[in-house]
């Protein structure tokens, strides 16, 4: 199935392309180079005088879920700065620090977004999430779901279940929850937290599971490769914001054990001792 | 999971979720017996009556009259498109409703505020200028060691102790051998807070709004002040040495309270020096709040206005904005000043809430059973989410939502396509 997007305005700045007038060709839902010309061109769009360009990715948003609204309630002042009229063919909304989901739709896209995605979907809060993304227009959106502190796999990890047990409840999770990826936040943290236990780096025992977060990365790290999810597990790390987290940062990596992660927000756990 | 089985007109559904109040019980069984509904399994008596009453049809009415519904929303648009300042309330409806009525809203310029916001509304004002730390209904089940109901005894929430106090399971031991259940308040009904074990509830009787003063008191000793009065409201001072010692002990102590069954003014307040002496308790413990309320789809009105518009109801889109005023624009408010011209009141679930009597063009789409008490402009028969439609609602912990099941195929129009309808024609 051959597309052609016919007469735009074409930026492309790794390939060099500067607003240059040019046609573009899709085969099955893959950009590639024009064809021979007794090949047949299925479905032709006129873009003069539009911009075409590669649409962005957020691949770590807070768009929908239950904390997120909380954030909204929580802020009536800060809203107040960035009211969004409606118009025509858009509904009202406010932007700032925690937007209306359909701004954050419009803004996104007008960014040049075309995919979003809420990094932190608690499983038993799924459905608000979901429902708050479907309210986000024109932009793709998917979602992590959040299993460093889910209770049933804490029990099974302590309980030495095994890996395809484990694979198994992950892969019922994506399922269930309709997500594209797991995530862990403070992995174990957040449990060992409601059992008052303070503070928690990579290999202190939960004091309830005495399962690490050490464990619980590389088990999650592992089932969510064992299954072929695409995006590697999603970590929200250990000690965020604490002078020193640089080296739980190095050490959660080499916790992987070679096994592919995806560190986000890095920038806060990677601070040194330096300074005040 | 849906198990239906058929024996001739009789339908037996399993896991239905009840809508009748927000704890959302999931585990009913209801049989369909030629469109008449009985709870067969599990489910209280405001199950029974709600399902049991449940009526699958009704007629259209302009001014009394039997109108047919394509005329009856002919006139709430022309009612609507009329209005400077149309009020759009009660608001009893499901999540595909409360979408409808915020495009709607935003379309007719209304005024939007739920029936039950008097009460939620103190939650939102605490949320606002404190911050909060709740609980869930599996957290009480599974850790809660002291629970303390202040300005409640749940009797509103029947099954409530069947499923957090009374539990014979629990994924963590202790909680259910050390459980101790305390009330404070007036006029509370305490038998049910006797424990599996046997422990006896505690009740520090006083007048409710007291209750504010006996947890500032409890939060002044935990801090390590001392209290000059040996008798505080009618209540001992020990017995506020003893309770102040036990929350400091627990393991997971939470505090409930009921919004709506604060019935004194300012009761945010009350509700703030809850969350304050939680939050000083997580110093060295764990503590919460959990907070009973949100019938007749008030969490989710609440949830949906949040994130379609940045505020949790209680806003005018006059302007063509969303401008928010928790005091202004409360429907009583906004009826008694005479900012708004007309009203479209919803109400699709329990049928013992009353719409107010406006003295302005007013549309109701309101189920069959509900008791109107006058006779409005424009009455539009709707159905019950979790009866007549499948829908979804927030439970009271905000945190969860139930998916609803169609029990029966009645004649009756779901609220979100009513309001779409009259927003077509606007």
């Amino acid at each position: 199935m051959y597309i052609k997007l016919a007469g735009g305005t074409v930026y492309d700045p790794v390939h060099g392309i500067n607003a240059e007038k040019r046609d573009i060709y899709i085969k099955d839902g893959q950009i590639t180079r024009k064809p021979d010309p007794d090949v047949k061109i299925d479905r032709i769009i006129n873009v003069r005088g539009k911009v075409v360009m590669a649409g962005a990715i957020d691949i770590h948003t807070h768009i929908g879920g239950g904390k997120v609204n909380i954030a909204r309630v929580m802020l009536p002042e800060d809203h107040q700065k960035d009211l969004v009229k409606k118009t025509g063919i858009t509904r009202s909304g406010c932007g700032h620090a925690a937007p209306s989901t359909m701004t954050a739709g419009y803004r996104y896209a007008e960014m040049g977004y075309t995919a979003c995605f809420e990094p932190a979907m608690l499983p038993i809060n799924a459905r608000q999430a979901h429902m708050e993304m479907a309210d986000t227009p024109m932009v793709d959106k998917g979602a992590y779901a959040l299993l460093g502190s889910d209770d049933f796999f804490l029990r099974m990890l302590a309980a030495d279940t095994g890996r395809e047990a484990i694979s198994d409840y992950v892969s019922w999770i994506i399922n269930a929850t309709q997500s594209i990826g797991v995530k862990v936040v403070n992995p174990g943290g957040i449990s060992a937290f409601k059992f008052n236990q303070r503070r928690l780096n990579l290999d202190d025992r939960n004091e309830y599971y005495g399962v690490t977060p050490r464990e619980v990365l590389k088990s999650l790290a592992r089932a969510v490769r064992e299954l072929g999810v695409p995006h590697p597990l999603h970590v929200h790390g250990c000690n965020l914001g604490v002078a020193g987290n640089d080296q739980t940062t190095l050490d959660t990596i080499n916790a992987a054990e070679g096994l592919p992660l995806h560190l986000t927000h890095i920038q806060f756990l990677s601070y040194g001792t330096e300074g005040d | 999971m849906k198990t239906q089985t058929e024996t001739q007109r009789t339908t037996i559904t399993k896991e239905v979720t009840c809508p009748y109040c927000s704890l959302l019980c999931d585990d009913l069984v209801i049989q369909n017996d030629n469109e008449t509904l009985k709870v067969i399994e599990n489910g209280c008596h405001l199950a029974r009556s709600g399902f049991e009453n449940s009526v699958p049809s009704a007629q259209a009415r302009i001014k009394g009259k039997n109108s047919g519904i394509d005329a009856a929303i002919k006139e709430a648009a022309r009612i609507l498109k009329r209005s400077k300042l149309p009020l759009i309330a009660g608001l009893g409806t499901d999540l595909a409703g409360m979408r409808a009525v915020m495009q709607l809203a935003e379309a007719s310029g209304a005024v939007i505020d739920h029936m039950h916001n008097h009460g939620s509304v103190k939650n939102s004002l605490v949320l606002q200028d404190l911050g909060w730390i709740m609980t869930t209904l599996a957290e009480i089940r599974n850790r809660a060691d002291l629970v303390i109901f202040a300005g409640t005894d749940a009797t509103n929430y029947p099954r409530f102790y069947e499923r957090v106090i009374h539990n014979r399971k629990t994924l963590f031991r202790g909680s259910l051998k050390n459980r101790q259940v305390v009330y404070i308040g007036e006029d509370l009904k305490t038998s049910k807070g006797r424990t599996n074990s046997g422990q006896r509830p505690i009740y520090i009787k006083c007048k409710q709004e007291h209750i504010g003063e006996i947890i500032s008191v409890i939060h002044t000793m935990i801090v390590g002040d001392h209290i000059d009065s040996d008798v505080i409201h009618g209540v001992k001072l020990k017995t506020l040495v003893d309770l102040a010692q036990r929350m400091k002990e627990a393991s997971y102590g939470v505090i409930v309270w009921a919004p709506g069954e604060l019935t004194f003014p300012h009761a945010e307040l009350t509700i703030q020096n809850f969350c304050e002496l939680i939050k000083y308790l997580t110093r060295k413990t764990r503590f919460a709040g959990f907070s009973l309320g949100g019938n007749d789809g008030g969490t989710t009105a609440v949830n949906v206005s949040a994130w379609q518009c940045g505020y949790p109801l209680r806003v005018s889109f006059n302007k063509g904005y969303p401008e928010y005023d928790p005091h202004i624009y409360s429907a009583s408010n906004v009826l008694k000043t005479r900012r708004v011209d007309s009203m479209l009141w919803i109400s699709s679930i329990s049928s013992d809430v009353k719409p107010p009597k406006a003295g302005i063009p007013s549309i109701l789409l309101a189920s069959p059973q509900t008791r109107i008490g006058y006779r409005p402009d424009v009455f539009i028969p709707v159905g019950t989410p979790g009866v007549d439609h499948k829908g979804h609602l927030f439970r009271t912990d905000s945190v969860v939502s139930l998916p609803l099941k169609q029990l029966r195929h009645g004649e009756l129009y779901q609220v979100s396509d009513v309001l779409g309808k009259i927003n077509e024609l606007l």
